[in-house]
């Protein structure tokens, strides 16, 4: 029917949307180290988060320890390369807390390992989209404070 | 008219100077002398002149009538009829197909005006799968740990939560509705 080819277009744009959901090409990986409990003034940083994190979680306050990004690109694997591609490692401000991140490739699935002090708290792999955040916790493995690690995909 | 001796043929190819006997030739001065071949030669002459005069009036175009008649002819009414007709049927033809041709695209108009709230817009369409896919829960493989995906009121944020087997209950009840164990062989 001749109105089909006007819904081309849109259907062509909304295609062309869609890919752009999952360009990798042109996001940023944006990682937070939140402490949790004994803070009581709110920071605008982390406010979507923690708003989230009060409904769900059974801490008092929240509070910013130090944050980073890196492009996307910069973790995906050069053509050619047989292995997972470069990593990426980055040691906070304090705590000892050390992130060390790495792309597995096209799906977008990252590897995150993060150690405090001589303990490794998490290691997995996580799939990850452009708009999503993920907020990584665990039970303290040392006598220091809870620490939450919040990975954000966000455009760059 | 005593007859002559002389052969008629000479007459047939004199020049017509000769035949009418002006000519300063033996044949000339001969049609002059002789009654015989002088008749003969006058024969000659008329019957040439008639041949003349008719082909004269053959060849002689009847433009008089012609242009006469055109004058007093109406516009058009000169072509044949089948130029006429054909004239007319084309016309319907053309103004028949650039009918048809704007009908076609005032259906279409039509169609796409009555359909367009039906038919997404990109914007929209990009928000609502860009919505969808951010809800679906992630992907997470965590070997050795418990992982609990706790999501949240904004589907844009989800909780995942690690403990091991040996972790204290207490600190790991520090999910408000208690963790969800998941297996680590399987992942989410």
């Amino acid at each position: 029917m001749p109105w089909t080819r006007f819904a081309t277009v849109p259907l062509l744009l909304t295609l062309l949307g869609a890919c752009d959901l999952v360009d990798s090409k042109s996001a940023r990986l944006h990682f937070q180290l939140i402490e949790a409990n004994g803070f009581e003034q709110a920071d605008p940083r982390i406010a979507d988060v923690v708003e989230q994190l009060t409904d769900s979680l059974r801490f008092e306050g929240y509070s910013l320890n130090s944050e980073f990004s890196v492009p996307l690109a910069a973790l995906s694997p050069e053509p050619g390369d047989e292995g997972d591609g470069p990593r990426f490692v980055f040691v906070a401000n304090e705590g000892g807390v050390r992130f060390e991140i790495g792309n597995l490739g096209e799906d977008q699935k990252l590897h995150i390992r993060i150690d405090q002090g001589p303990e490794t708290i998490v290691e997995a792999t996580v799939g990850l989209r452009l708009d999503q955040t993920l907020v990584l916790g665990s039970v303290p493995r040392t006598d220091d404070d809870v620490l939450l690690f919040v990975v954000r995909m966000v455009e760059a | 008219m005593s007859a002559c001796d002389r052969p008629v043929e000479a007459l047939l190819t004199a020049e017509l100077d000769e035949l009418a006997g002006k000519a300063d030739t033996e044949l000339g001065r001969h049609v002059r002398d002789c009654p015989h071949c002088s008749a003969a030669a006058r024969k000659i002459l008329a019957a040439n002149a008639a041949l003349n005069e008719s082909l004269t009036r053959g060849w002689q175009p009847l433009s008089g009538p012609l242009i006469a008649r055109a004058r007093s002819r109406k516009r058009g009414a000169g072509r044949p009829s089948w130029s006429v007709q054909w004239a007319v049927g084309g016309t319907r033809l053309v103004w028949g197909a650039v009918a048809i041709s704007v009908l076609a695209v005032w259906i279409t108009l039509v169609a796409v005006v009555i359909r367009h709230d039906r038919l997404p817009d990109s914007e929209s369409v990009t928000e609502r799968i860009a919505a969808e896919r951010t809800a679906e829960p992630p992907l997470v493989e965590a070997p050795g740990y418990n992982v609990a995906v706790v999501p949240t009121a904004n589907p844009a944020i989800t909780i995942v939560w690690f403990s091991k087997e040996n972790d204290d209950a207490d600190a790991v009840d520090a999910i408000r509705d208690g963790p969800i164990a998941v297996d680590p062989a399987r992942g989410l």
